[in-house]
């Protein structure tokens, strides 16, 4: 194909690209470095507090943090969940297979919001979980499972296992039986196989569903402000809450940037990781 | 084969898959340091009954006895056995030197031991200098020397090959062949070899099991499977050979007399035991066994037995034969494989054929009609 072809071929997806993405977060660039004086609003001038304050203030520091905590075990938990389920979708011969790769996606089909209140529904104080939890005998009060990490944890983990798995599906029916079977008449246990053949001939399938799952749940909106409550913040949640209850846009302008940053920082490194890695699978 | 006890033992094995019966009550017996090859079209069985030996398919039924030892219930990783897969199966992830190595580590092997170890094998393969690389830095024929140096180094009791050529460009193939062939000869490991390929099976093999439908249909020596064969099958699936259906008339002095049928045609047999009078028999002729040569010829003494005749159809010259089709009297049509060097005969000339009573094949039962 021809340089030429190949241009007009993305034309449409870099337009969009640039249009939805490019535009607006250039947009927030001069905001954010404007002076905001609370009841008058948006003044003219330059300033860096909006940064400081950021990346100085405990409060924000400590949110940052959570959020980036969270998008680690969010991963690991889908990761841990969804690898199994996606080993044996991969491999299972099942006639019940193409049912239970619906079964995996069918979360998605769901709203949103009707799934999360299911959710409160279940960890609340008084919910389903707590009085299954104090039936038998296991916890002496409710345990607090709602509006703090564990509440946002569990949430998250159910609505981004499906992209897990499916990424993972992929990643394990690309690698031949035959390797497998080879390690196996080698020598090697089925564990032994597993440790040294299989998994890290799905470690880009692994990455690949790592960095779609973490950066969905950083920028996870509506979940962890049901799930979290109005005080129990995150990055998304403190972003809605600066631009539309405070107003404060050149504040939000600010912690936009600093979570698209991350996010482009993250899918930077994960691309060099994978041709590290790349270079020898 | 007598004598030693076997290397490996097969009794009775089976197995299917649903309905269909993948292996047919397989039994076979192959001596220390014997190459044997199992051929037959894909779907016969070969490669499901090579894996059941791995130990990476179960049997339903039947033992398989490694030099005096069940191993029938033995877990795959301790059967001790090599495998060359035909999709080679390098670990993509690691270099020339471990895949070699992963075997030995598995064992054990101290890290003095392995790597001597590993260079020696690279270096038996021709792949001396290429232990850092990775496979898919290396053409077809070099991953598969890999994969052969992988399945030797463990100096496995019996190494197993699932069409590890067929991958391969015919070229690599023929050379790859040799190579194989040399390196079971120092080596003495006894090889089972699973293909398609009659003439590679026929090139290799000490002995050649022939295989149809999941059952054995002949076991022998190379030139005995192509010479003698025992059924119709294995006549057509080794050689190209063209058939014709008949009865036995008779015993004279020169052999077995077949009257073909739909014509006045006889055709005469090197002399078989056990063929009564009356009885139908398919009679095969292998390609290159039928002598042609023109009308006018003078090089086949007329008064020979299987004189006959005949107008060339088709002629077409593919190097190192010319292949004929020709039209005997009364429509019959044979296909015929004469040797490159001689002179063609054009479309259309009367010639005469002849071939030797010890070249006819007889295959007792009515056989499958026409020619091939």
């Amino acid at each position: 194909m021809t340089r030429g072809g190949g241009g007009r071929l993305l034309a449409p997806a870099l337009v969009l690209l640039t249009v939805a993405f490019v535009v607006p977060v250039a947009m927030l660039v001069p905001t954010s470095v404007r002076p905001y004086v609370p009841l008058v609003g948006i003044t003219s001038g330059f300033t860096a507090r909006h940064y400081v304050k950021l990346l100085t203030d405990s409060y924000y520091l400590e949110i940052i943090g959570r959020t980036l905590a969270l998008g680690l075990t969010v991963t690991c938990s889908t990761l841990i969940v969804g690898y199994p389920l996606a080993f044996f979708l991969a491999r299972t011969s099942s006639r019940w297979r193409n049912w239970l790769t619906i079964l995996v996606v069918f979360p998605l089909l769901l709203n949103l919001v009707v799934r999360t209140f299911g959710w409160i529904a279940l960890l609340a104080q008084n919910g389903l979980v707590n009085q299954a939890l104090q039936a038998l005998g296991l916890v002496e009060s409710p345990v607090k499972l709602i509006f703090n990490f564990a509440g946002l944890l569990i949430g998250l983990t159910h609505i981004f296992l499906p992209f897990m798995v499916l990424v993972l599906i992929g990643a394990i029916q690309n690698i031949p039986r035959d390797v497998e079977d080879a390690a196996r008449v080698l020598g090697a246990s089925w564990g032994s196989a597993f440790l040294r053949v299989t998994l890290p001939l799905s470690a880009p399938g692994i990455l690949s569903g790592s960095i779609l799952v973490f950066v969905l749940t950083i920028s996870a909106l509506v979940t962890p402000r049901l799930l979290g409550g109005p005080t129990y913040q995150v990055m998304s949640t403190l972003i809605y809450d600066e631009f539309l209850s405070r107003l404060n846009w050149p504040a939000g302008s600010a912690q936009s940037l600093l979570l698209t940053v991350m996010v482009l920082a993250l899918v930077y490194l994960s691309g060099r990781l994978a041709r590290r890695t790349g270079a020898r699978v | 084969m007598s004598g030693a006890a076997p290397a490996l033992a097969l009794r009775g094995l089976r197995k299917s898959f649903g309905a269909v019966v993948a292996v047919d009550d397989v039994s076979l017996d192959t001596a220390p340091g014997e190459f044997v090859s199992l051929l037959g079209p894909s779907g016969c069985g070969k490669s499901t009954l090579l894996r059941m030996v791995a130990g990476l398919v179960e049997p339903d039924a039947g033992r398989i006895v490694l030099a005096g030892e069940d191993i029938t219930q033995v877990a795959v990783h301790r059967r001790n056995l090599g495998l060359v897969f035909q999709s080679y199966a390098l670990f993509p992830h690691m270099t020339v030197f471990e895949n070699v190595a992963f075997g030995l580590r598995r064992r054990g092997v101290g890290a003095a031991d392995l790597a001597p170890r590993v260079e020696r094998m690279l270096e038996l393969v021709r792949l001396g200098p290429l232990g850092a690389r990775h496979p898919r830095e290396l053409s077809g024929g070099q991953q598969q020397r890999v994969a052969l140096a992988r399945a030797l180094v463990t100096e496995p009791r019996v190494l197993l090959l699932d069409e590890p050529l067929s991958n391969l460009d015919a070229l690599l193939r023929d050379e790859m062949r040799v190579e194989l062939k040399r390196l079971q000869e120092r080596l003495g490991t006894t090889m089972i070899f699973v293909t398609h390929d009659q003439a590679e099976a026929l090139i290799l093999s000490d002995r050649v099991v022939v295989m149809e439908a999941g059952r054995v249909e002949q076991v022998g020596r190379p030139e005995e499977v192509y010479r003698r064969p025992a059924t119709a099958f294995v006549a057509r699936f080794l050689g190209r050979a063209n058939f014709l259906a008949g009865t036995v008339a008779g015993t004279d002095a020169a052999g077995t007399v077949v009257r073909l049928d739909g014509g006045g045609l006889s055709v005469v047999a090197a002399a078989r035991a056990g063929l009564a009078v009356g009885a139908p028999v398919s009679v095969a002729l292998r390609q290159e066994a039928i002598r042609i040569e023109s009308a006018e010829g003078e090089a086949m003494p007329v008064g020979r037995p299987n004189q006959f005749a005949v107008t060339v159809v088709f002629h077409a010259f593919a190097g190192q034969a010319h292949h004929y089709v020709i039209q005997l009297a009364g429509g019959r049509e044979m296909e015929i494989a004469a040797p490159g060097s001689a002179r063609p005969l054009p479309r259309g000339s009367r010639a005469r054929v002849e071939w030797s009573p010890e070249d006819v094949i007889l295959l007792p039962g009515a056989g499958p009609g026409g020619s091939r």
